[in-house]
């Protein structure tokens, strides 16, 4: 542990830690569906990719994020592609928040990534349903919508404490 | 209102446009990308499916093994509630299981007969060839329920063949990779099957609804009344894909006076799925049936003994044989208790009847010794008159019938 923590290794892993995180989550395509709770089931990868762009950490880059989303279109059976692309859409609307607000706040967070998850969620609607003529209960991703939105509200708390431990302005 | 407008200009441009700091790709040139894929993707080229087949295999391989300790606690939660209700599980179990076993050589029968009909209306898909594989990745998606399993273009799979748990249909393969594919679970809503609703034979289509059931779509209400709780559901067999007849679940709760959709539930938990296997359908050769009339001789006849049909054909005779000898067995048990039960009794009757003669026999000497008695106490009273007297005419000699019947008659008087 002191050699790692010399050498700056584990400190390296824990920056890291988000983007393991989220392939882990779009490897596993994480569903909180095991519980048998019928209505509860979010977006692990949309939270990890909105707060963390939001942060504009330096170990969370674009790349990445894109090849994230080609795993969970391959793991999902979604067409090629269109995770990517949601999860770019994402990373826009995040940069372009992060330019317009001088002192973010939570709620300002929350309530625009409701906006952002909305918008992408229909543009993944209309993708699938009109492009691909893959069906897709909206209901369900309306319910889904409504669950990352909550949810999201605990996970902002969790990353934030964590930011605060593990990164530096150096990082941003 | 001007400058509100630059300021987003402004903003969008240095988002999408710009390459962020420590950003290595700039975000505008990897939506393209992104788009670019997704075009690509839907058109139906060779190189663009052999890429992302590539990538299919080595994210499935990937996938499995992240996928592990999830599968893991899943597996356990399952293990865990299994346990608790293990006793009434196995008590259940082992009476259905009776019941089924009793019920098993019938439905041989039957289905051999059914065969025999439908080959002869030419119209029975027998299962061509049959790939066991395991399943990599099981996506409970509420958008998409599908599984990836562990036998692919290698092992001869091909898009469009039946996927079944034991008998039981599950789904069907959407996509072959070299060696993985995907299946496309009964419940998954872009599902649509064929089905045939048992009694009453009435033709539908089965859709997946995301859920852990199916509904029955294109049946006409004036059916419904013919729909119980305890219908089945079986493949139709139309289009030729799926053979008819494969078990797919049972009509739950369903009033048909009330409800509007009509529910399936499955007979295979598609959550516990662990091994499955991918089945081919294909028409029997008409050729195959004409050789079974046809006398055949010497290696001709081996090779005939080969073909499954006929074999298939031989083990279920051979079952029938089975079944009438032990019935026959059964009948002569019983023909001999029969037997062994009559010669008793008759044995028992002939006794007492002996009994019966030997006590009658008593009975009539005792009469007899009565008559005798009764006939000397009247002799001593009315022997004279009846006696012959040496100068009369009247009167018997004594110890002739006549003159006991004359000492009785007096003593009647």
């Amino acid at each position: 542990m002191n050699y790692f923590e010399k050498s700056g290794v584990f400190k390296y892993i824990l920056k890291l830690l988000p983007l393991i995180i989220l392939f882990i989550a779009v490897l596993n395509e994480f569903d909180a569906n095991y519980f048998g709770i019928p209505f509860l089931s979010f977006n692990l990868a949309f939270i990890l990719i909105f707060f963390w762009t939001l942060k504009n950490i330096e170990h969370f880059g674009y790349g990445f994020i894109f090849l994230a989303g080609i795993i969970n279109d391959v793991v999902t059976g979604t067409p090629l592609g269109l995770s990517s692309f949601l999860y770019m859409l994402i990373c826009g609307a995040t940069a372009y928040f992060r330019k317009i607000t001088l002192r973010p706040n939570i709620t300002k967070d929350w309530l625009f990534f409701l906006l952002t998850i909305s918008c992408v969620n229909s543009i993944y609607y209309i993708i699938s349903s009109y492009f691909f003529s893959v069906s897709i209960d909206y209901r369900y991703l309306l319910t889904n919508n409504l669950a990352t939105f909550l949810i999201f509200f605990l996970f902002y708390i969790i990353f934030n404490i964590y930011y605060k431990k593990f990164f530096r302005k150096s990082d941003v | 209102m001007n400058v509100s407008r630059d300021d987003f200009v402004i903003a969008i441009r240095s988002a999408f446009l710009k390459k962020q700091t420590k950003q290595k790709f700039s975000l505008l040139s990897l939506i393209i990308l992104s788009i670019i894929i997704l075009i690509l993707s839907s058109f139906d080229y060779k190189v663009i499916k052999t890429v992302r087949s590539g990538i299919n295999e080595v994210i499935y391989r990937g996938s499995f093994i992240i996928s592990a300790p999830e599968k893991i606690i899943k597996n356990l939660n399952y293990e865990i509630r299994n346990h608790f209700g293990l006793y009434s599980n196995s008590k259940k179990l082992e009476e259905e299981l009776d019941e089924y076993r009793s019920q098993k050589i019938s439905l041989d029968i039957l289905e051999f007969e059914n065969q025999k009909l439908r080959q002869q209306l030419d119209d029975y898909l027998v299962s061509k060839e049959i790939v066991f594989s395991k399943i990599i990745i099981d996506n409970k998606s509420p958008f998409l329920r599908s599984l990836v399993i562990n036998k692919g273009s290698r092992d001869g799979i091909k898009s469009g063949m039946a996927v079944l748990d034991q008998q039981y249909l599950v789904g069907k393969v959407i996509e072959v990779n070299f060696g993985t594919s995907r299946v496309l679970l009964l419940s998954d809503i872009n599902s649509n099957i064929p089905i045939t609703i048992s009694p009453g034979n009435l033709l539908a289509i089965a859709s997946g609804t995301g859920q852990d059931k199916a509904k029955v779509n294109f049946l006409k209400k004036t059916h419904f009344d013919k729909i119980t709780n305890e219908s089945l559901v079986y493949s139709s067999g139309t289009g030729g894909l799926i053979k008819s007849g494969v078990p797919i679940g049972r009509i739950n709760d369903f009033d048909p006076k009330i409800d509007e959709n009509i529910d399936i539930e499955f007979f295979s938990d598609f959550s516990q799925l662990q091994y499955v296997s991918v089945v081919a359908f294909d028409k029997v050769e008409n050729n195959e049936f004409e050789k079974i009339d046809v006398q055949p001789s010497g290696i001709e006849k081996d090779i005939l003994l080969d073909a499954p049909t006929l074999r298939k054909k031989l083990d279920l005779l051979l079952k029938e044989k089975e079944i009438n000898d032990q019935i026959t067995n059964k009948i002569k048990l019983e023909n001999e208790n029969l037997k062994s039960q009559l010669s008793n009794n008759q044995l028992e009757k002939i006794n007492k009847q002996k009994i019966i003669e030997e006590q009658n026999k008593i009975i009539k000497s005792h009469n007899i010794d009565k008559d005798e008695l009764n006939f000397l106490r009247l002799n001593l009273e009315y022997g004279e008159k009846c006696r012959k007297k040496t100068f009369s005419k009247k009167g018997f000699k004594v110890g002739t019938p006549e003159y006991k019947n004359c000492v009785l008659k007096k003593g009647m008087f």
